[in-house]
């Protein structure tokens, strides 16, 4: 697997605003940032490109305090992110901070903390989520992280 | 007459080092780390997606997709087991079923291989094939969705996960098949069966939509089965070739012998204890092509194979170190493949194996002492092996069974420090009965999984159906329809308790609250099964049950002879404890206010010690023999019971309740607040039946207080777990069999106060936490956790604490050692 995409400006920035994420008590930005990544991974790199290829869904992420509304529709191997609300969408994943957001997709050291807290809920076909979890999974996994 | 023969039933002259083979494979299994096998999800995924006619029905195509399975299964032969036949590709396989949960392991696909618990290895290859082949297919195909999608399943309350736990999602099996069929008979028995259903149908000139659909499912049987067949023809064919091929003496015959025993089973009648074994096992590795590979449950072996073995020996085909050396392989045979679990579930749940429970002892269908030399065969194979797989159980009948037989289950217990599990043979049997079955099905019981009780290949009872929290209704009947750790309502409002004011309001909110999550867990369930029935029917292990080929019925719409669901119940002492704590403290003692209780709940005790230390010290405790605990243990049993026993499943038959609780209750406890006990939030609920950790002190009265819980209300069985200093470890034999017998009073007092089960750890306090600070010093210990056994080293912290905490009995005074946690 060529990994040269890596070393792409735009991905060495992304690479590097993931792992201020992982190290910082907030994570702040954090969906924002690794929707950023994902879709840069998804431009630069054909492998990473191949898992959305066939690939039609949209997801919907909500802060609790609906300050935060990104809707992220996959379709033709495209990955397009929206801040609005999503009339229709395969899950739905109501979020009460970013750092909750962080924990409940990357598994980081405390994987319990959401569910334990409530602070991740979602509706929908949690299958979604798995396949999610995998592109931000892999991401970090290309990254080193 | 006696089936008995054996000079000296301990078979103590029978060791690894004389069994050499024996002691090869127990090493190489030990050895072994476990590894993801993409084979079966491969080839099921193949045929469904890209060559099944979908104009079939479902079960049609769910046939062929197996039958396609079992055509490509690699014959593999990874070591000298006398055994042909593999549940999976890899010497210890984690075989996957993307129809049910194998999706929750897409996120870790990079990282699985290398995570801190039981890590399981799957290649970069394997993983792409998932991530791009096989689960893009199952997206919106898993049961889960399907029942959520078509069926209208409402699972707002099984998503956040600490309410139940919906295991159709993930599985059904939990099952005891017919295997006598199967050595007495043969598959091509069972095939004509299906044929001469099939013809009878076909011939008539129209059908009604039933018997379409019975027609429909003969069909799907013989195709699965033949399926099986292929399998064993391909395991026959391989064997020969590497016969041909091999130049060691030994190995060659080895490979000649399977060779010529897949030739003949499972195809045919077995015409010996090897083949009667290895029919067994090639059958059960198929029915795992099918249902996921969770508590699929030989049952009794030591009857099913008796003949066979009583045979050979007569006719000096076999010795008894041949028995124990086959019987052992069949043992690692069963032991070669463990459960999928993602991260999450490992976290929470970790540590089971397949947990295939094999039943041995007890009495027959007439009632007659059904111990026989194969049974001490067993024992001796499981006292030898030490693996956690299969979760070997000892039926006891007081009065027909020999106090030998008794003591030298016991003997097992002290040596493995973990196995066998007792059963009282009178009240299981009367619970079963209690539920319909007359008493000859009733006595030929065995165990499936954990604890649940099935009458053998005639039961179908999917015993896992529902793993329910009692503490979460709890809780919500304290925080008023609220979880304790936000203020959003879950449920409903059953007002505040702090303004009540008796102890009968508050029962009531919890009533109203443990009816709602029960509804809801149960309308799921059923839903569940409507999928079930539509997408995922089970026509091969249909065919290896009493009642679905005669009724032309696939167990999953009720072809059994006995249906039922079981639900399982977690935090039962738990909830006892602190509903005591409050009808004395609060409403009888009126020590403290409802409020202060729940300030200090809140709180978690902080702040709040003299409380926490009266509700620890002087509330009301099961397992003694205080009477508001007694009336309150009973309470919630009889509870349950009246609610589940009277509600129908989706196949006719009714609910089984059980306390059980896996690793369940240290991962639900973990998600849940402090408790009127005076549990501290976060820590472990006791464990199944079990009275709470340092709660009853005297053994004698623990067992009195558990024994009196009446078993026909617990009909899905229950878990208690107790835990000895030591057990008959002195080296001089008369002290040792003082110890036997004075552990076997405990027992036939127990079971005389009406006891079904108990479990051991004969492990002290401080052993394990040896074990904790120092796992590489027995990496095979192995504990008993709540109906089954693990690897003390595989459990999380969370569990390792549970276990060590767990009351501790010295056996000579029956008084409990106390834990003093530092």
């Amino acid at each position: 697997m060529s990994l040269e995409f890596l070393l792409k400006p735009e991905m060495a920035l992304a690479k590097h605003q993931l792992l201020k994420c992982t190290e910082s008590e907030l994570a702040e930005d954090f969906l924002k940032i690794l929707l950023n990544a994902m879709s840069w991974a998804f431009r630069l790199d054909e492998n990473y490109r191949q898992n959305i290829k066939d690939f039609n869904a949209v997801y919907y992420f909500t802060s609790v305090d609906k300050s935060i509304n990104v809707t992220v529709h996959y379709h033709d191997s495209h990955m397009d992110v929206k801040h609005e609300v999503a009339t229709k969408s395969n899950i739905k994943i109501t979020f009460k901070d970013d750092k909750a957001l962080f924990q409940f997709i990357l598994s980081g050291q405390d994987l319990l903390s959401p569910i334990l807290n409530q602070s991740v809920m979602c509706e929908g076909n949690l299958n979604y989520l798995n396949k999610f979890g995998y592109l931000s999974k892999h991401l970090m996994h290309m990254f080193g992280l | 007459m006696s089936k008995v023969t054996l000079p000296d039933i301990s078979l103590h002259e029978y060791t690894l080092d004389n069994l050499r083979l024996l002691g090869k494979l127990r090493q190489e299994h030990f050895q072994t780390k476990s590894e993801i096998c993409v084979e079966r999800a491969k080839y099921m995924t193949e045929y469904l997606r890209d060559k099944a006619n979908h104009k079939e029905s479902y079960a049609l195509q769910r046939a062929r997709a197996v039958e396609y399975f079992l055509a490509q299964k690699a014959p593999v032969f990874f070591d000298d087991n006398l055994l042909a036949g593999s549940t999976t590709t890899k010497p210890m396989g984690a075989p996957l079923y993307p129809e049910f949960f194998a999706q929750t392991i897409w996120p870790e696909l990079d990282t699985i291989s290398k995570r801190k618990k039981n890590p399981q290895s799957i290649s970069e290859d394997d993983a792409n094939l998932l991530n791009l082949n096989i689960f893009p297919y199952w997206i919106e195909r898993s049961i889960l969705e399907q029942a959520r999608e078509e069926f209208g399943a409402d699972v707002r309350l099984f998503e956040k996960f600490v309410y139940f736990i919906a295991s159709k999602a993930g599985t059904i099996s939990h099952t005891v098949p017919d295997y006598r069929v199967v050595v007495n008979k043969g598959i091509n028995y069972l095939v004509n069966l299906a044929k001469a259903g099939e013809e009878k149908l076909a011939k008539k000139p129209s059908r009604t939509k039933e018997e379409q659909e019975s027609l429909n499912f003969y069909q799907a049987v013989q195709i699965s089965l033949h399926g099986m067949l292929t399998y064993a023809a391909n395991l026959s064919k391989h064997a020969a070739e590497l016969a041909s091929k091999e130049k060691d003496v030994a190995r060659k015959k080895l490979y000649t012998d399977m060779a010529e025993i897949c030739r003949n089973v499972p195809a045919n009648p077995a015409k010996t204890f090897r083949e009667a074994l290895n029919a067994i096992w090639i059958v059960q590795v198929c029915i795992l092509a099918e249902s996921s590979n969770m508590a699929m449950s030989p049952g009794r072996l030591d009857q099913i194979l008796y003949p066979f073995y009583a045979k050979d020996i007569a006719e000096k085909r076999l010795t008894v170190a041949e028995a124990i050396e086959l019987v052992g392989c069949f043992w690692l045979k069963l032991s070669d493949n463990v459960i999928m679990v993602p991260e999450v579930s490992e976290e929470l749940f970790g540590g089971a194996g397949n947990v295939p429970a094999v039943t041995v002892g007890g009495v027959d269908e007439t009632g007659a002492d059904a111990v026989n030399d194969l049974t001490y065969i067993m024992l001796r194979a499981t006292e030898l092996l030490r693996t956690r797989d299969p979760n070997l159980n000892a039926r006891y009948y007081p009065g027909v069974n020999s106090k030998d037989y008794r003591n030298r289950v016991s003997e097992v217990i002290a040596n493995t420090k973990a196995v066998p599990a007792f059963y009282n043979d009178i009240e299981a049997i009367k619970t079963l009965m209690n539920q319909g079955l007359p008493l000859d099905h009733a006595r030929d019981y065995a165990v499936v999984g954990c604890v649940e009780l099935a009458s053998c290949g005639r039961c179908y009872t999917a015993s896992s159906s529902i793993i329910l929290n009692l503490v979460t209704p709890f809780e919500l009947a304290l925080y008023n329809g609220r979880s304790f750790n936000n203020n959003t309502l879950v449920t409903k409002e059953t007002g505040d308790p702090a303004t009540f004011t008796s102890y009968n309001q508050f029962l009531q909110a919890y009533e109203t609250q443990l009816k709602y999550v029960m509804e809801n867990a149960i309308n799921l369930n059923n839903k569940l099964g409507i999928a079930h029935q539509k997408y995922l029917p089970t026509p091969l292990l249909s065919a290896i049950f009493q009642g679905p080929l005669e009724k032309g019925k696939d167990l999953i719409e009720g072809g059994a002879l006995y249906n039922s669901s079981g639900a399982t119940h977690i935090g039962f002492a738990d909830v006892v404890d602190s509903l005591s704590a409050i009808e004395e403290l609060v409403y009888i003692e009126k020590e403290y206010t409802m409020k202060d209780l729940l300030a200090a709940l809140r709180a978690d005790f902080k702040g709040y010690d003299r409380l926490r230390q009266y509700l620890l010290n002087k509330a009301p405790k099961y397992g003694t023999d205080d009477q508001i605990a007694l009336k309150n243990s009973n309470w919630l049993v009889h509870f349950l019971f009246n609610i589940y026993n009277h509600t129908k499943n989706y196949r006719g038959g009714n609910y089984w309740p059980s306390f059980w609780t896996m690793t369940n209750h240290a991962g639900f406890g973990r998600l849940s607040g402090a408790l009127p006990n005076g549990r501290h939030a976060y820590q472990p609920f006791a464990s199944g039946i079990t009275p709470e950790s340092g709660a009853a002190g005297v053994l004698t009265t623990a067992l009195k207080s558990v024994g009196g819980l009446n078993p026909m209300f617990i009909p899905g069985g229950y878990a208690l777990n107790l835990k000895f200093t030591s057990l008959a470890n002195q080296t001089n034999p008369k002290e040792r069999h003082e110890d036997l017998e004075k552990f076997g009073g405990y027992l036939e007092g127990y079971f005389a106060s009406g006891g079904l089960h108990v479990q051991f750890n004969i492990l002290s306090y401080e052993k394990l936490m040896d074990a904790k600070a120092n796992p590489e010093k027995d990496p095979q210990l192995m504990v008993r956790v709540s109906g089954y056994s693990a690897y003390f080293n595989d459990l999380n912290d969370l569990m390792k604490d549970e276990l060590i905490s767990r009351t501790q009995y010295n056996l000579q005074t029956g008084k409990a050692v106390y834990y003093l946690k530092g």
